[in-house]
């Protein structure tokens, strides 16, 4: 038995983390959490439409799914922190994905605004879940101002490119004494056991099922690959060698 | 009076509060935050909480994302 991921106060069994963004339609996003296991779902903060008759939380069962309100679109901590206030009050929950981006092409992570705004919003009193780049400086940084879980980018956002640069992602592992859950830039399943494999805490995606072919499919898919990669993280990998180890005895024929 | 919320300019009668702008205009009062002239306004102020001519309205809730 693993044992759970615990954020702050709040504790899941599934480390699978998963967006509700850019879906098909509706009910193919209520199918795919379902297939994913995820118990965390993220959402996005917008201005509501008037006399709009339907909402997200008619296809989001929020007694099952624990609400991560996201920043997105902020950049800068001033925004970060308004769309966090406006979230708490819309969600009655200190949970918030952090994401202050630097720039719309790459939709890379501002660190200074990021850093300004984690330190802030730890003082408030939010969990702070924040986004940032694969950098094991910032990482530490933004550990050591509060945020209860790091979440350094595999690639960039919707990119699909998997895990880039594996070296930084165990260096952030290596000194971590938060959670580090990898968020964006997953593509398929096995980006996401490459993470685990890593020993990252959890994987938060949304692209990779959202605008597969088959979101459904490739949420079980996915929940498979998180579950697959924890489990050789946690039985201990052999080491690599450069020649071959026979399998079968070599002796008594 | 003539208030501004969520960008669009609207009508509504004055001195009406919050909750009941949130009722005239159906938005879901248990999901959205509101803020007026730049000010978060708690949900339990929403039935004391007045708005006057020229206000400037945002209405805010969850929508899908990643």
């Amino acid at each position: 038995m693993d044992k759970k991921l615990k954020i702050g106060k709040y504790e899941f069994t599934s480390r699978l983390f998963v967006g509700t963004g850019k879906y098909p339609s509706m009910q193919i996003m209520t199918e795919a959490l379902a297939a994913s296991g995820a118990e965390v779902v993220t959402v996005a903060v917008r201005r509501a439409k008037i006399s709009e008759t339907e909402s997200l939380f008619d296809y989001i069962d929020t007694k099952k799914y624990t609400i991560l309100p996201n920043t997105a679109g902020c950049f800068s901590a001033d925004d970060a922190i308004r769309v966090a206030h406006l979230a708490r009050e819309a969600g009655s929950s200190d949970l918030i994905k952090l994401e202050v981006l630097g720039d719309e092409k790459t939709l890379l992570p501002d660190p200074v605004e990021t850093l300004k705004a984690t330190e802030i919003l730890v003082k408030e009193g939010f969990t702070v879940l924040v986004y940032t780049s694969d950098d094991p400086i910032i990482a530490k940084k933004l550990e050591d101002a509060g945020a209860t879980c790091v979440m350094p980018a595999g690639s960039p956002i919707g990119s699909g490119q998997g895990i880039l640069n594996k070296n930084n992602l165990r260096i952030i592992l290596e000194s971590a004494k938060v959670p580090i859950i990898v968020d964006a830039g997953v593509g398929t399943a096995s980006d996401v056991t490459i993470a685990m494999e890593l020993g990252s805490e959890g994987v938060l995606l949304n692209t990779g099922i959202a605008h597969a072919k088959d979101p459904v499919r490739m949420a079980k898919a996915m929940k498979l690959a998180c579950e697959s990669g924890r489990l050789a993280f946690l039985s201990g990998r052999i080491p690599k060698r450069l020649y071959a180890k026979a399998s079968s005895p070599e002796k008594d024929f | 009076m003539k208030i501004t919320l969520n960008g669009e300019l609207k009508e509504c009668p004055a001195g009406i509060t919050l909750d009941k702008l949130l009722a005239l205009y159906n938005f879901d009062k248990h999901r959205t935050a509101v803020e007026l002239n730049s000010r978060v306004v708690p949900r339990r102020e929403h039935s004391s909480q007045t708005v006057k001519d020229a206000d400037i309205l945002e209405v805010v809730t969850f929508v899908g994302g990643g």
